[in-house]
């Protein structure tokens, strides 16, 4: 899979909200997220990936939700009460049309909304990381730290949502 | 303003310059005084356009001295000016690019929207035109004519435009008597260019189609010029044709005859009128094939007086009869004769008599309407107006973008969810003022929601009128005749079914047409009616939708159905089926009996694609069939996608819903005996029957799922049965179906998700799918 640049390939300042999975802060374009919610009563779903938590409604529509940290094979942790979810709106193929489909992200908390430059974003390390490099469209350095940027059509493609569907023991 | 002047001189423009040469002198002339007219208008009005019409004028100046480099362009971008005025912008917003046939296809274009509306329209008018159409018809086709002639002007859209006014004209003075067949081509070719349906013939095929008729109806016109000669000649043809001719040619008198008698002296029906057409057409187009002038004019002129008749320009009368009758016995004489001659190697000497016969038949056919050559018959009245047409009020309407819709039913679905929660709080603190009031609010929320629901349906109409231009197409492309009726239009459906059921139905209307309703001579062989009959119906049924294809054709030879399938390994020879049972053998792929396949049907991959398609909709289809009288299709959907009445059920910590149309009986699991066959697990005996019970692990393959089961609960699947194992019965319930995320669509036992009374999501079980895994487990 091929990385998609930023959404702002020049000095355009891009927003990108940010969020802690475990101790590592990542980031999300804001453009593409929707809305941030509380924690729900999430109904399982059979025969998902284990990633795959299940579905929640909103608003009367049905969305699946992902919590990132088993995507991303880190230890689960228990939902406490900073833990929300975050609905994101990921752009899917359905034929030769592009749809925009939401879905939801288990994440543990909140940060902030950051303004970057270009110029505060660094290419994609090789390696070093604990998620795959396709994910990750680049790496913002501030002072209080380093946020991963996040490709969310990447991370929640339709590939990757079936990924392991195969894998799991009947 | 004083803009009416103004606008009379810019229609007078339009109107010279629409179809103006350059090399047009005289009309230049007139134009450029209209123009300094509109300039001289312009300025006074202080238009934003005034400037320009100078320039215009320079132009128009260059054309006329042949002086313009490009004067076709020229006078092109003189018409677009002059459109962009008539509508009071100045022509800078048009650009010099010579404009687009096609204005660009986006979803939200009101022109293409009001365009499809109609094209619909027209349709059905130009077809009830042909069938019995009077002067309701033409207005209201001149009205919506008249304003696409506009529109395409405003936008550019010459082709379109000239077309528009071609048509007007020939509807306006009524000099075509059937003006049905140029219109269709018309609205293929608006259809095909502008909303990308179908191919389109070229452009000037079409307008030659509107200026003079298809091209059959040409050729007739041009056979009214007959010559007799005057001694008899050497037989063109084979002695055999003659032979053959001259018996049909009385099989079809005598089908003519028959008709006039039972019909007594009263009006003919229009199937009847057709018959006894075609009775005359096919006997003069063979006997000019054979060289017969005298039988061919005369059943020519036969031919031209029932033609009216099916236009209603003329009613059968009293002598109108007693003439058909002379006709039809002095056609006798003649085959009597001509088989004389034929047995002496010769063609027939001229009858004499004929020209008087011409002449009287060319009387009824100058005849008007309603006038009698004689005192004695009563007089017939006029056609009533208004008599069988039903002149609904159009209610008024507005436009709302699907996504829109689809919102305002997904708030108003949360917005009873809420409500219940409410209701249910409010049991506890029983201030009554405070509960009358959320009653209140309860039964005007539901009544938002059934309103809201409604919002959803459609009307069927418009899916049946495509089918019945379907049916006219096909009928005269295969030379069967067919007649197509409608009952129940307007019973409404959720409107995404409507949609889908499109292509499925027009498979199964030329399948009716193909293969079911077999030509008119067949037909007549087997004592039926020449014309064959297919009928579209919908109603209501217990809760469904119904709806029915029915033909009076061949019907399906369970027998022949039988052995293909056992030919293609899908049926054992000695299988014991049900006459339905073979008749869905039908549906499975590849399957096709047509000895031959044509390009409408026969090829086998429809009927498969047609049942999953219904199935998709949560439907089934029925198929009743008798050898020799017709076929019933009959196509049962849900009311709605988006509502079923289920139970909730608990199985572990996890809810679900089972559709309650599919239970057939719930028992405790300790009180009914469980028989365990080994390795197959536990079934259940159930009405002499037995049922094999699955648990939530063995359906979806996860320990996590299990329940302590205490209850088993019977579904039907398709003709199966099977039990599953559940917790506890919660309640039942009506809900909203919302569909899966795209990747969960393919569990297996699931169909579906709902939004369960207390806002939460429950998964909806299918059963058809829990009972197919039995079919996998080892």
């Amino acid at each position: 899979m091929t990385t998609e640049p930023p959404t702002d390939d020049n000095s355009l300042a891009c927003k990108v909200l940010t969020f802690f999975l475990g101790n590592e802060e990542y980031g999300v374009d804001v453009l593409n997220v929707q809305e941030i919610i509380s924690m729900v009563k999430i109904t399982k779903v059979p025969k998902t990936p284990q990633f795959v938590k299940g579905v929640i409604n909103l608003r009367g529509l049905v969305i699946p939700v992902v919590d990132l940290r088993l995507k991303f094979g880190m230890d689960s942790m228990g939902y406490d009460k900073k833990t929300c979810i975050m609905v994101v709106e990921v752009k899917r193929n359905e034929g030769d049309e592009e749809k925009l489909t939401s879905m939801g992200l288990v994440i543990d908390k909140i940060s902030e909304v950051l303004s970057l430059e270009s110029a505060d974003i660094d290419p994609p390390p090789e390696f070093g990381t604990s998620i795959r490099t396709e994910f990750i469209t680049g790496v913002a350095k501030r002072d209080d730290g380093i946020k991963i940027l996040l490709d969310i059509h990447t991370v929640l493609s339709d590939e990757e949502m079936n990924h392991l569907q195969d894998v799991i023991p009947a | 303003m004083g803009n009416d002047p103004i606008h009379k001189v810019l229609d007078q423009l339009a109107e010279e310059t629409l179809l103006i040469e350059a090399d047009d002198l005289p009309t230049l002339g007139k134009i450029h005084g209209l123009f300094e007219e509109l300039q001289k208008l312009a300025i006074d009005a202080s238009l934003p356009y005034a400037d320009q019409v100078s320039s215009t004028i320079g132009r128009i100046t260059d054309v006329m001295l042949a002086d313009s480099q490009n004067p076709e362009e020229d006078l092109n971008q003189t018409r677009l000016e002059l459109k962009a005025w008539q509508k009071g912008l100045p022509s800078d917003d048009i650009s010099s690019a010579p404009p687009k046939e096609e204005p660009s296809n986006t979803e939200d274009d009101p022109f293409l929207d009001n365009l499809r509306e109609s094209t619909l329209k027209m349709e059905t008018l130009a077809m009830s035109l042909e069938k019995d159409g009077g002067a309701e018809e033409i207005e209201e086709l001149l009205r919506l004519i008249h304003s696409l002639k506009g529109e395409s002007g405003v936008l550019g859209l010459d082709q379109l435009n000239e077309l528009c006014h071609e048509l007007e004209t020939i509807l306006q003075d009524g000099s075509v008597e059937n003006p049905t067949d140029r219109l269709l081509s018309f609205l293929d070719w608006v259809k095909a260019t502008q909303l990308s349906q179908g191919e389109s013939q070229p452009f000037d095929s079409v307008m030659e189609i509107i200026h003079n008729g298809p091209s059959e109806e040409t050729s007739d016109q041009q056979s009214m010029v007959d010559d007799y000669p005057s001694t008899p000649g050497k037989l063109s043809q084979d002695p055999s044709f003659y032979t053959d001719f001259s018996t049909e040619s009385l099989e079809h008198i005598e089908a003519a005859e028959e008709i006039l008698l039972e019909s007594g002296e009263g009006d003919l029906g229009s199937d009847d009128i057709n018959t006894i057409f075609r009775a005359f057409h096919t006997i003069k187009g063979v006997s000019s094939f054979l060289d017969l002038p005298d039988i061919q004019v005369l059943t020519h002129r036969a031919e031209n007086v029932f033609e009216k008749m099916r236009s209603k320009k003329l009613s059968m009368s009293g002598e109108i009869q007693d003439l058909c009758f002379k006709v039809l016995d002095k056609v006798k004489g003649l085959i009597a004769t001509l088989k004389e001659s034929v047995s002496q190697g010769q063609l027939p000497p001229t009858d004499s008599e004929v020209p008087q016969f011409v002449k009287a038949l060319d009387n009824v056919l100058n005849q008007k309407k309603g006038e009698e050559p004689s005192v004695s018959a009563p007089d017939i009245p006029a056609k009533a107006e208004g008599s069988g047409h039903k002149k609904v009020k159009e209610a008024s309407s507005v436009k709302v973008a699907t996504q829109r819709l689809d919102q305002v039913i997904n708030l108003v679905g949360e917005l009873v969810t809420s409500n219940a929660m409410i209701s249910e709080e409010i049991q506890q603190h029983s201030s009554k003022t405070l509960m009358a009031n959320v009653n209140h609010m309860k039964k005007n929320v539901n009544e938002l929601q059934a309103l809201a629901m409604s919002l959803r349906m459609v009307p069927i109409k418009n899916t049946f009128l495509k089918m019945s231009r379907i049916v006219r197409d096909l009928s005269k492309k295969m030379g069967k005749q067919i007649e197509f009726t409608m009952a129940g239009e307007d019973t409404e459906l959720d409107r995404n079914m409507v949609d889908k059921l499109g292509d499925p139905l027009v498979h199964m209307v030329r399948n009716s047409a193909d293969h079911g309703v077999e030509s008119p001579e067949e037909r007549q062989e087997a004592g039926k009616d020449p014309i064959g009959h297919v009928q579209l119906s919908a109603f209501h049924k217990g809760g469904n939708i119904v709806i029915q294809i029915k033909d009076d054709g061949k019907g399906i030879d369970r027998d022949v159905i039988f052995a293909k399938a056992v030919e293609k390994g899908l049926a054992n020879p000695n299988q014991e089926m049900s006459d339905s049972e073979v008749f869905q053998m039908i549906f499975s792929a590849g399957f096709s009996t047509a000895k031959v396949v044509t390009d409408v049907s026969g090829r086998g991959v429809g009927m498969d694609v047609v049942r999953k398609n219904i199935e998709n909709l949560r439907g089934r289809i029925e198929i009743e069939s008798k050898k020799g009288e017709g076929t019933t299709f009959s196509i049962h959907l849900p009311l709605t996608l988006a509502i079923i009445d289920g139970m909730v059920i608990r199985v572990a910590d996890q809810r679900y819903i089972v559709p309650t149309v599919a239970i057939h009986q719930t028992f405790s699991a300790q009180d009914q005996g469980q028989y365990s066959i080994q390795e197959k697990g536990k079934v259940l005996k159930f009405r002499d029957h037995l049922v094999p019970i699955l648990d939530f692990e063995e359906i979806f393959g996860d320990p996590d799922c299990k329940g302590e089961g205490n209850i088993l609960m019977v579904l039907g699947a398709g003709d199966k049965n099977v039990a599953i194992l559940l917790d506890e019965i919660v309640t039942q319930q009506e809900v909203v179906i919302k569909s899966l995320h795209e990747t969960m669509k393919n569990i297996k036992g699931l169909s579906g998700s709902a939004i369960l009374p207390d806002g939460t999501v429950g998964l909806i079980l299918d059963p058809v799918e829990i009972s197919a895994l039995l079919k996998e487990s080892p």
